[in-house]
């Protein structure tokens, strides 16, 4: 790679467009594969996220790359950084989020993305509310599971 | 990167995504990552979503074999289960458990007895709140040191209780959960008269080892039923007071470990069976114990955020 290939144009699914430093976007282990093939242009194709997806990730891994250098003095930063990142976030960007995670490659918010869903549900109401499934036990076998693991359940 | 069948279709999806998204939509292995990152309490709960997220959460859970730790304050109707590996306290209230002292621990449950009485033993699971009563003859004398093999549940736990009765003799009881028999064997004690009662049992391997407070170890061994004794106590064994010292075994081996306090690397002593004594190690690679006076459990596997031993 020339040194004059600095920047990339990374493309949603519903065609938005972002010019972001290579540094930034290879954070994604999939965009780095593609640029070690050279089997793509300047312009890269991301067909599994949207516009809205994808502006999120590139926040992410542009606070990522300008930190990654400073050394240890930021990681509190970062950390902080990241909690306030997944604070706000609704279950359904939440939920695109690991799913754009997970296909660009980029562990560390895979990472995180999954905490932050571990971290936001706690009782079983939650559960079904956050996560909008419904509940497919009969009451026989919900009685069987929690008699199992009762200590998990007073309170 | 998971690799989801999903992925081919996810354009679409994302296209028709809605404020709605239901998280069974989820590739499985993505959702066994969210699993990894809960507690056990939080997992369990997961488990009662869906059938879904049941199999995943079960499926995440055998991979995490950190021992917990059981505490059980006085004169309270409530106990704690402490989790080293998040440092994470769980209060569980129940009733039912105050006046009852822990004697031994093993697979997730607990041997338990009346506190004044050595009699009216019980097998208590803390998880599950399940209750194995142990039928205890009435006329029987105090057991001297009593552990269990593995889980009451199972058809091959034996219970075992050693009775110093004499100088001659000693007396090992063993009890079936499973079947309620109690048989009795009567031995040759070979142990010194003066060896001071019990200080720790460990079942390792279908034998009992019994270590006495001035370091004798008695073996009583489940398939022949015999009573051996090694009357050569472990190297500095003197010097150790009775709480720094724990033993513990590894599949198959047995260990004893000596504190000495925080600051101070502990001492590890291997039982040599074959030259019949104990053998000191420097480093025991991978191991990780967890040691406590009603039981101790030995893994191969670092829990996080702690120093390994070697």
């Amino acid at each position: 790679m020339s040194k004059s290939e600095k920047k990339i144009v990374l493309k949603s699914l519903d065609n938005e467009a972002f010019e972001v430093e290579k540094a930034v976007a290879l954070q994604s282990q999939t965009i780095w594969v593609m640029c070690e093939d050279k089997c793509v242009g300047n312009e890269i194709p991301l067909e599994n996220v949207t516009g809205q997806i994808l502006a999120k990730v590139i926040d992410y891994c542009k606070k990522h790359a300008v930190v990654d250098g400073d050394g240890d003095e930021s990681s509190e930063e970062l950390k902080n950084w990241d909690t306030e990142f997944t604070k706000n976030m609704d279950q359904s960007t939440l939920f695109n989020m690991i799913l754009a995670a997970n296909y660009l490659n980029i562990k560390s918010l895979l990472n995180l993305t999954c905490q932050a869903v571990a971290d936001k549900t706690k009782t079983i109401d939650e559960f079904h509310t956050f996560l909008n499934i419904e509940n497919n036990f009969t009451p026989e076998e919900e009685a069987q599971i929690c008699q199992e693991n009762l200590w998990a359940f007073d309170d | 990167m998971v690799y989801t069948r999903s992925m081919m279709k996810q354009k679409k999806s994302a296209e028709a995504k809605t404020n709605n998204q239901t998280w069974l939509n989820l590739p499985f292995d993505l959702t066994l990552l969210i699993m990894q990152r809960m507690s056990l309490k939080d997992n369990i709960r997961a488990s009662v979503v869906c059938k879904t997220w049941h199999k995943a959460s079960v499926s995440v859970r055998v991979e995490d074999p950190t021992p917990w730790a059981m505490f059980i304050p006085i004169y309270k109707d409530q106990y704690q289960l402490y989790d080293p590996s998040r440092g994470k306290t769980h209060i569980v209230k129940f009733p039912k458990i105050g006046g009852l002292e822990i004697c031994y621990s093993r697979d997730g449950w607990l041997l338990m007895h009346e506190e004044r009485s050595f009699k009216d033993y019980l097998f208590f699971n803390p998880f599950t709140h399940e209750r194995i009563e142990v039928a205890w003859p009435r006329m029987w004398f105090i057991s001297d040191a009593i552990a269990f093999s593995c889980a009451p549940t199972s058809s091959s736990c034996v219970l075992v209780s050693v009775s110093d009765i004499s100088k001659t003799f000693i007396c090992i009881k063993t009890y079936r959960p499973t079947t309620k028999k109690w048989t009795t064997l009567t031995l040759p004690n070979q142990l010194p008269l003066t060896h001071k009662g019990f200080r720790h049992i460990v079942f390792s391997n279908g034998v009992f080892y019994c270590l006495t407070k001035i370091g004798c170890l008695g073996m009583f061994d489940l398939y022949t039923n015999s009573w051996n004794v090694l009357l050569e106590p472990p190297p500095k064994f003197f010097e150790i007071s009775d709480d720094q010292c724990f033993m513990t075994e590894y599949q198959g081996d047995v260990y004893l470990v000596y504190s000495h306090g925080p600051n101070r690397k502990p001492t590890f002593l291997k039982l040599d069976l074959t030259n019949r004594k104990w053998t000191v190690k420097r480093r025991l690679p991978g191991l990780t114990f967890y040691l406590g006076f009603q039981s101790a459990v030995t893994t191969n596997r670092d829990f996080v955020d702690t120093q390994r031993l070697n």
